[in-house]
Protein backbone atom coordinates (compact mmCIF):
# COMPACT_ATOMS: atom_id res chain seq x y z
CA UNK A 1 0.00 0.00 0.00
CA UNK A 2 1.35 3.34 -1.48
CA UNK A 3 -0.64 5.92 1.01
CA UNK A 4 -3.50 6.70 3.16
CA UNK A 5 -5.41 9.75 2.71
CA UNK A 6 -8.54 11.53 3.34
CA UNK A 7 -10.74 12.29 0.72
CA UNK A 8 -12.79 13.78 -0.63
CA UNK A 9 -11.08 12.65 -3.63
CA UNK A 10 -12.10 14.73 -6.62
CA UNK A 11 -11.42 13.87 -10.02
CA UNK A 12 -8.84 10.92 -9.48
CA UNK A 13 -8.02 8.52 -11.51
CA UNK A 14 -8.53 5.15 -10.07
CA UNK A 15 -8.48 1.17 -11.84
CA UNK A 16 -11.31 0.10 -9.72
CA UNK A 17 -13.05 1.66 -6.54
CA UNK A 18 -14.85 0.31 -3.74
CA UNK A 19 -17.83 2.65 -2.32
CA UNK A 20 -19.04 1.50 1.01
CA UNK A 21 -21.95 3.84 2.60
CA UNK A 22 -20.91 6.21 6.15
CA UNK A 23 -23.19 4.44 7.98
CA UNK A 24 -22.50 0.33 6.55
CA UNK A 25 -18.62 0.96 7.14
CA UNK A 26 -19.06 1.93 10.85
CA UNK A 27 -20.91 -1.51 11.23
CA UNK A 28 -17.98 -3.54 9.52
CA UNK A 29 -15.41 -1.36 11.56
CA UNK A 30 -17.41 -2.97 14.46
CA UNK A 31 -15.19 -6.36 16.37
CA UNK A 32 -18.11 -8.29 15.65
CA UNK A 33 -20.09 -6.35 12.71
CA UNK A 34 -24.03 -7.65 12.70
CA UNK A 35 -25.12 -10.12 10.13
CA UNK A 36 -24.82 -8.29 6.72
CA UNK A 37 -22.47 -5.69 7.64
CA UNK A 38 -19.87 -8.26 8.01
CA UNK A 39 -18.23 -9.02 4.66
CA UNK A 40 -17.57 -6.75 1.54
CA UNK A 41 -20.29 -8.70 -0.70
CA UNK A 42 -22.64 -8.57 2.08
CA UNK A 43 -23.13 -5.14 1.95
CA UNK A 44 -22.71 -4.93 -2.05
CA UNK A 45 -25.61 -7.25 -1.93
CA UNK A 46 -27.85 -5.18 0.61
CA UNK A 47 -27.09 -2.31 -1.68
CA UNK A 48 -24.99 -0.18 0.91
CA UNK A 49 -21.68 -1.00 -1.12
CA UNK A 50 -20.56 -1.20 -4.43
CA UNK A 51 -17.52 -2.08 -6.23
CA UNK A 52 -16.86 0.02 -10.12
CA UNK A 53 -14.05 -0.16 -12.47
CA UNK A 54 -11.84 -3.18 -13.36
CA UNK A 55 -12.10 -5.43 -11.25
CA UNK A 56 -9.55 -7.63 -12.45
CA UNK A 57 -7.00 -6.61 -9.99
CA UNK A 58 -9.50 -6.96 -7.14
CA UNK A 59 -10.55 -10.28 -7.80
CA UNK A 60 -7.15 -11.70 -8.64
CA UNK A 61 -5.98 -10.48 -5.35
CA UNK A 62 -9.02 -10.38 -3.22
CA UNK A 63 -8.20 -12.31 -0.19
CA UNK A 64 -5.62 -9.20 0.37
CA UNK A 65 -8.03 -6.43 -0.46
CA UNK A 66 -10.47 -7.85 1.56
CA UNK A 67 -7.91 -8.09 4.82
CA UNK A 68 -7.26 -5.10 4.34
CA UNK A 69 -10.62 -3.56 4.25
CA UNK A 70 -10.76 -6.03 8.09
CA UNK A 71 -7.60 -4.14 9.32
CA UNK A 72 -9.98 -1.00 9.93
CA UNK A 73 -12.13 -2.91 12.38
CA UNK A 74 -11.81 -1.38 15.91
CA UNK A 75 -8.37 -2.67 17.31
CA UNK A 76 -9.97 -5.11 19.93
CA UNK A 77 -10.54 -7.43 16.97
CA UNK A 78 -7.99 -9.39 15.79
CA UNK A 79 -8.31 -7.92 11.95
CA UNK A 80 -6.05 -11.22 10.52
CA UNK A 81 -7.52 -14.31 9.38
CA UNK A 82 -10.86 -11.91 9.35
CA UNK A 83 -10.66 -12.32 5.54
CA UNK A 84 -13.56 -9.60 5.50
CA UNK B 1 4.76 -41.24 20.66
CA UNK B 2 1.86 -42.75 19.53
CA UNK B 3 -0.44 -41.25 17.60
CA UNK B 4 -4.23 -40.18 17.61
CA UNK B 5 -6.57 -42.31 15.75
CA UNK B 6 -9.72 -41.49 14.44
CA UNK B 7 -12.81 -43.51 14.40
CA UNK B 8 -13.16 -42.75 11.08
CA UNK B 9 -12.85 -45.02 8.36
CA UNK B 10 -12.65 -44.12 4.37
CA UNK B 11 -13.22 -46.63 1.46
CA UNK B 12 -13.70 -46.34 -2.58
CA UNK B 13 -16.57 -47.51 -4.27
CA UNK B 14 -17.08 -47.92 -8.13
CA UNK B 15 -20.68 -47.07 -8.85
CA UNK B 16 -22.55 -46.47 -12.54
CA UNK B 17 -23.76 -43.56 -12.80
CA UNK B 18 -25.26 -42.58 -16.16
CA UNK B 19 -23.25 -44.91 -18.00
CA UNK B 20 -20.27 -44.17 -16.74
CA UNK B 21 -18.00 -45.98 -13.65
CA UNK B 22 -17.03 -43.68 -10.89
CA UNK B 23 -15.00 -44.02 -8.53
CA UNK B 24 -16.16 -42.27 -4.97
CA UNK B 25 -14.47 -41.28 -2.02
CA UNK B 26 -15.95 -41.81 1.35
CA UNK B 27 -15.34 -41.71 4.81
CA UNK B 28 -18.12 -43.26 8.16
CA UNK B 29 -18.39 -43.53 11.74
CA UNK B 30 -20.90 -44.85 13.49
CA UNK B 31 -23.52 -47.41 13.54
CA UNK B 32 -27.09 -47.55 13.73
CA UNK B 33 -29.21 -44.84 10.99
CA UNK B 34 -27.54 -44.01 8.53
CA UNK B 35 -26.69 -40.34 8.03
CA UNK B 36 -25.49 -39.51 4.54
CA UNK B 37 -24.12 -35.89 4.60
CA UNK B 38 -23.45 -33.98 1.44
CA UNK B 39 -20.76 -31.07 1.21
CA UNK B 40 -20.89 -27.50 -0.27
CA UNK B 41 -20.17 -26.69 -3.30
CA UNK B 42 -16.60 -26.46 -4.80
CA UNK B 43 -15.40 -28.42 -1.28
CA UNK B 44 -15.64 -31.83 -0.20
CA UNK B 45 -17.09 -34.47 2.43
CA UNK B 46 -14.24 -33.90 5.19
CA UNK B 47 -16.58 -31.09 5.95
CA UNK B 48 -18.51 -33.01 7.77
CA UNK B 49 -15.39 -34.08 10.01
CA UNK B 50 -16.82 -33.40 13.43
CA UNK B 51 -19.50 -35.04 13.05
CA UNK B 52 -17.77 -38.67 12.45
CA UNK B 53 -15.90 -37.88 15.33
CA UNK B 54 -18.68 -37.21 17.84
CA UNK B 55 -19.24 -40.08 20.06
CA UNK B 56 -22.89 -39.09 21.59
CA UNK B 57 -23.68 -38.66 17.18
CA UNK B 58 -22.35 -42.28 15.96
CA UNK B 59 -23.53 -43.57 19.23
CA UNK B 60 -26.82 -44.15 17.27
CA UNK B 61 -25.70 -42.67 13.95
CA UNK B 62 -24.13 -44.61 11.15
CA UNK B 63 -22.24 -40.90 9.81
CA UNK B 64 -21.29 -40.90 5.97
CA UNK B 65 -19.60 -38.24 4.33
CA UNK B 66 -18.56 -38.70 0.40
CA UNK B 67 -17.27 -36.34 -2.05
CA UNK B 68 -18.85 -36.25 -4.84
CA UNK B 69 -17.05 -36.73 -8.22
CA UNK B 70 -15.05 -34.40 -9.34
CA UNK B 71 -14.51 -33.34 -5.70
CA UNK B 72 -11.93 -33.94 -2.95
CA UNK B 73 -11.08 -37.54 -3.28
CA UNK B 74 -13.51 -38.73 -5.85
CA UNK B 75 -12.26 -39.04 -9.46
CA UNK B 76 -14.17 -37.19 -12.13
CA UNK B 77 -15.42 -40.21 -14.59
CA UNK B 78 -13.15 -41.02 -17.20
CA UNK B 79 -12.72 -38.53 -20.13
CA UNK B 80 -13.18 -35.14 -17.95
CA UNK B 81 -10.27 -33.49 -20.14
CA UNK B 82 -12.63 -33.33 -23.12
CA UNK B 83 -15.92 -31.73 -21.31
CA UNK B 84 -16.93 -29.26 -18.75
CA UNK B 85 -18.22 -29.99 -15.51
CA UNK B 86 -21.55 -29.05 -15.00
CA UNK B 87 -23.79 -30.14 -12.33
CA UNK B 88 -27.52 -30.55 -13.06
CA UNK B 89 -30.40 -31.58 -10.41
CA UNK B 90 -30.91 -34.71 -12.32
CA UNK B 91 -27.23 -35.66 -12.25
CA UNK B 92 -27.53 -34.59 -8.27
CA UNK B 93 -29.91 -37.34 -7.44
CA UNK B 94 -29.14 -39.65 -9.54
CA UNK B 95 -25.83 -39.37 -7.70
CA UNK B 96 -26.95 -39.40 -4.47
CA UNK B 97 -29.30 -42.35 -4.95
CA UNK B 98 -26.53 -44.63 -6.71
CA UNK B 99 -24.49 -43.65 -3.74
CA UNK B 100 -27.29 -44.95 -1.05
CA UNK B 101 -28.03 -47.65 -3.17
CA UNK B 102 -24.40 -48.71 -3.29
CA UNK B 103 -24.02 -48.94 0.31
CA UNK B 104 -27.34 -51.08 0.77
CA UNK B 105 -28.59 -48.38 2.80
CA UNK B 106 -32.12 -48.44 4.40
CA UNK B 107 -34.11 -45.48 5.03
CA UNK B 108 -30.97 -43.21 5.61
CA UNK B 109 -31.14 -39.56 6.73
CA UNK B 110 -29.84 -37.31 4.41
CA UNK B 111 -27.93 -33.91 5.49
CA UNK B 112 -26.68 -31.63 3.04
CA UNK B 113 -25.70 -27.84 3.09
CA UNK B 114 -25.83 -25.27 0.45
CA UNK B 115 -25.95 -26.82 -2.89
CA UNK B 116 -26.58 -30.14 -0.81
CA UNK B 117 -28.98 -28.40 1.30
CA UNK B 118 -30.56 -27.84 -1.84
CA UNK B 119 -30.79 -30.88 -3.32
CA UNK B 120 -32.30 -32.55 0.07
CA UNK B 121 -35.67 -30.29 -0.65
CA UNK B 122 -35.90 -32.17 -4.15
CA UNK B 123 -34.99 -35.42 -2.60
CA UNK B 124 -37.82 -35.01 0.02
CA UNK B 125 -40.34 -34.45 -3.10
CA UNK B 126 -39.36 -36.83 -5.52
CA UNK B 127 -38.01 -39.47 -3.45
CA UNK B 128 -39.27 -38.74 0.22
CA UNK B 129 -40.34 -42.68 0.84
CA UNK B 130 -37.01 -43.50 0.40
CA UNK B 131 -35.77 -41.50 3.69
CA UNK B 132 -36.28 -41.54 7.40
CA UNK B 133 -35.69 -37.61 7.19
CA UNK B 134 -34.23 -34.59 5.20
CA UNK B 135 -31.74 -32.08 6.83
CA UNK B 136 -31.41 -29.04 4.99
CA UNK B 137 -28.32 -26.57 6.15
CA UNK B 138 -28.46 -23.41 4.52
CA UNK B 139 -30.92 -24.51 2.68
CA UNK B 140 -33.57 -22.35 0.21
CA UNK B 141 -35.62 -23.26 -3.05
CA UNK B 142 -33.84 -20.61 -4.58
CA UNK B 143 -31.76 -17.87 -3.38
CA UNK B 144 -30.09 -14.44 -5.29
CA UNK B 145 -26.88 -14.69 -7.03
CA UNK B 146 -24.04 -12.27 -5.19
CA UNK B 147 -21.56 -12.33 -8.03
CA UNK B 148 -20.38 -13.66 -11.17
CA UNK B 149 -19.27 -17.31 -11.84
CA UNK B 150 -16.91 -16.30 -14.59
CA UNK B 151 -14.35 -14.99 -12.20
CA UNK B 152 -14.06 -18.61 -10.75
CA UNK B 153 -12.40 -20.25 -13.95
CA UNK B 154 -10.75 -18.25 -15.81
CA UNK B 155 -6.25 -18.12 -16.74
CA UNK B 156 -5.80 -14.88 -15.37
CA UNK B 157 -7.18 -15.20 -11.84
CA UNK B 158 -6.37 -18.33 -9.68
CA UNK B 159 -9.56 -19.83 -9.08
CA UNK B 160 -9.06 -22.04 -5.45
CA UNK B 161 -7.67 -17.93 -3.98
CA UNK B 162 -10.60 -16.27 -5.65
CA UNK B 163 -13.15 -19.13 -4.71
CA UNK B 164 -12.25 -19.26 -1.04
CA UNK B 165 -11.63 -14.98 -1.12
CA UNK B 166 -15.10 -14.87 -1.99
CA UNK B 167 -16.88 -17.23 0.33
CA UNK B 168 -14.50 -16.14 3.62
CA UNK B 169 -16.94 -13.40 3.84
CA UNK B 170 -19.88 -16.56 4.39
CA UNK B 171 -17.82 -17.54 7.67
CA UNK B 172 -19.50 -15.77 10.63
CA UNK B 173 -17.12 -13.21 12.30
CA UNK B 174 -17.38 -15.33 15.35
CA UNK B 175 -15.72 -18.71 13.98
CA UNK B 176 -12.35 -20.35 15.36
CA UNK B 177 -9.56 -18.69 12.98
CA UNK B 178 -8.45 -22.83 12.84
CA UNK B 179 -11.35 -23.97 11.66
CA UNK B 180 -12.36 -20.76 9.45
CA UNK B 181 -9.17 -21.32 7.62
CA UNK B 182 -9.86 -25.01 7.04
CA UNK B 183 -13.02 -24.27 5.53
CA UNK B 184 -11.31 -22.06 3.19
CA UNK B 185 -8.64 -24.67 2.58
CA UNK B 186 -11.14 -26.83 0.83
CA UNK B 187 -12.23 -24.14 -1.60
CA UNK B 188 -8.45 -22.91 -1.89
CA UNK B 189 -8.24 -27.31 -2.57
CA UNK B 190 -10.78 -27.72 -5.34
CA UNK B 191 -10.10 -28.75 -9.12
CA UNK B 192 -10.35 -26.39 -11.86
CA UNK B 193 -13.93 -24.94 -12.83
CA UNK B 194 -15.12 -27.45 -10.39
CA UNK B 195 -17.01 -24.93 -7.90
CA UNK B 196 -18.32 -22.83 -10.87
CA UNK B 197 -19.68 -26.11 -12.64
CA UNK B 198 -21.80 -26.59 -8.93
CA UNK B 199 -22.84 -23.12 -9.61
CA UNK B 200 -24.49 -24.39 -12.36
CA UNK B 201 -26.83 -26.48 -10.27
CA UNK B 202 -27.01 -24.21 -7.74
CA UNK B 203 -28.10 -21.16 -9.83
CA UNK B 204 -29.23 -22.25 -13.33
CA UNK B 205 -30.72 -25.40 -12.46
CA UNK B 206 -31.86 -25.57 -9.05
CA UNK B 207 -34.91 -23.20 -8.54
CA UNK B 208 -37.31 -25.37 -6.55
CA UNK B 209 -40.04 -22.52 -5.43
CA UNK B 210 -43.05 -23.51 -7.46
CA UNK B 211 -42.62 -26.91 -6.37
CA UNK B 212 -41.27 -27.03 -2.15
CA UNK B 213 -44.68 -26.94 -1.50
CA UNK B 214 -45.83 -30.81 -2.76
CA UNK B 215 -43.38 -31.86 -0.22
CA UNK B 216 -45.11 -34.55 2.01
CA UNK B 217 -43.33 -34.02 5.14
CA UNK B 218 -45.49 -36.99 7.19
CA UNK B 219 -43.44 -39.19 4.73
CA UNK B 220 -40.02 -37.64 4.73
CA UNK B 221 -39.58 -35.05 7.69
CA UNK B 222 -37.69 -31.76 6.34
CA UNK B 223 -35.39 -29.82 8.85
CA UNK B 224 -33.91 -26.49 7.67
CA UNK B 225 -30.89 -24.84 10.07
CA UNK B 226 -29.31 -21.40 8.51
CA UNK B 227 -26.68 -19.66 9.96
CA UNK B 228 -27.88 -15.65 10.93
CA UNK B 229 -24.46 -14.64 8.82
CA UNK B 230 -25.21 -16.82 5.51
CA UNK B 231 -26.32 -13.82 3.44
CA UNK B 232 -25.53 -16.06 -0.08
CA UNK B 233 -28.52 -18.54 1.42
CA UNK B 234 -29.67 -15.88 3.83
CA UNK B 235 -32.50 -16.76 7.05
CA UNK B 236 -35.12 -15.27 5.19
CA UNK B 237 -34.41 -17.51 2.29
CA UNK B 238 -34.86 -20.08 4.63
CA UNK B 239 -37.87 -19.21 6.64
CA UNK B 240 -39.85 -18.29 3.43
CA UNK B 241 -39.15 -22.15 2.09
CA UNK B 242 -40.11 -23.43 5.57
CA UNK B 243 -43.24 -21.28 5.00
CA UNK B 244 -44.03 -23.34 1.84
CA UNK B 245 -43.39 -26.54 2.87
CA UNK B 246 -46.69 -27.82 5.43
CA UNK B 247 -44.70 -29.51 8.82
CA UNK B 248 -41.35 -28.44 8.20
CA UNK B 249 -39.15 -27.21 10.65
CA UNK B 250 -36.40 -24.32 10.50
CA UNK B 251 -34.53 -22.84 13.12
CA UNK B 252 -31.78 -20.11 12.31
CA UNK B 253 -28.56 -20.60 14.04
CA UNK B 254 -26.97 -17.78 15.83
CA UNK B 255 -23.46 -17.18 15.36
CA UNK B 256 -22.67 -19.09 12.70
CA UNK B 257 -22.70 -18.71 8.87
CA UNK B 258 -22.47 -20.65 5.47
CA UNK B 259 -20.84 -23.67 6.88
CA UNK B 260 -22.25 -24.54 10.26
CA UNK B 261 -20.43 -28.15 10.43
CA UNK B 262 -17.16 -27.30 9.71
CA UNK B 263 -16.72 -23.19 10.48
CA UNK B 264 -17.82 -23.36 14.19
CA UNK B 265 -18.69 -27.19 14.89
CA UNK B 266 -19.06 -27.00 18.66
CA UNK B 267 -21.49 -24.41 18.38
CA UNK B 268 -23.46 -25.66 15.54
CA UNK B 269 -23.13 -29.18 18.08
CA UNK B 270 -26.19 -27.61 19.67
CA UNK B 271 -28.40 -27.08 17.09
CA UNK B 272 -27.79 -30.31 15.16
CA UNK B 273 -28.36 -32.48 18.40
CA UNK B 274 -31.61 -31.85 19.42
CA UNK B 275 -33.17 -32.65 15.34
CA UNK B 276 -31.08 -35.58 15.18
CA UNK B 277 -32.59 -36.84 18.75
CA UNK B 278 -36.21 -36.02 17.02
CA UNK B 279 -35.33 -37.91 13.60
CA UNK B 280 -34.31 -41.11 16.16
CA UNK B 281 -37.62 -41.40 17.40
CA UNK B 282 -38.92 -41.97 14.36
CA UNK B 283 -40.39 -45.40 12.44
Amino acid sequence: MAAVAPGPALLRSRRFAIHIEAAAWAQFRHPVPRPGYHDLFAMCKRGEARIEGELHPLMANLRYFKELLSLARKPETEAVGHGG
Amino acid sequence: MVAKLEPITGHYMQVEIYGRINRIYFEESGRGIPLVCLHTAGADGSQYRHLLNDPGITRDYRVISFDLPWHGKSLPPAGYHLEDYSLTTELYVDTVLAFCRGLELRQPVIMGCSMGGRIVLELALSHGEDFRAVIGLESADHQEPWYDTEWLHRPDVHGGEVSAALVSGLVAPQAPDEYRWETLWGYQQSGPGVFKGDLHFYRVDSDYRDRVGDIDTQTCPVYLLTGEYDFSCTPEDTLRTAARIDGAEATIMEGLGHFPMCEDPVRFRRYIVPVLEKIKGYE
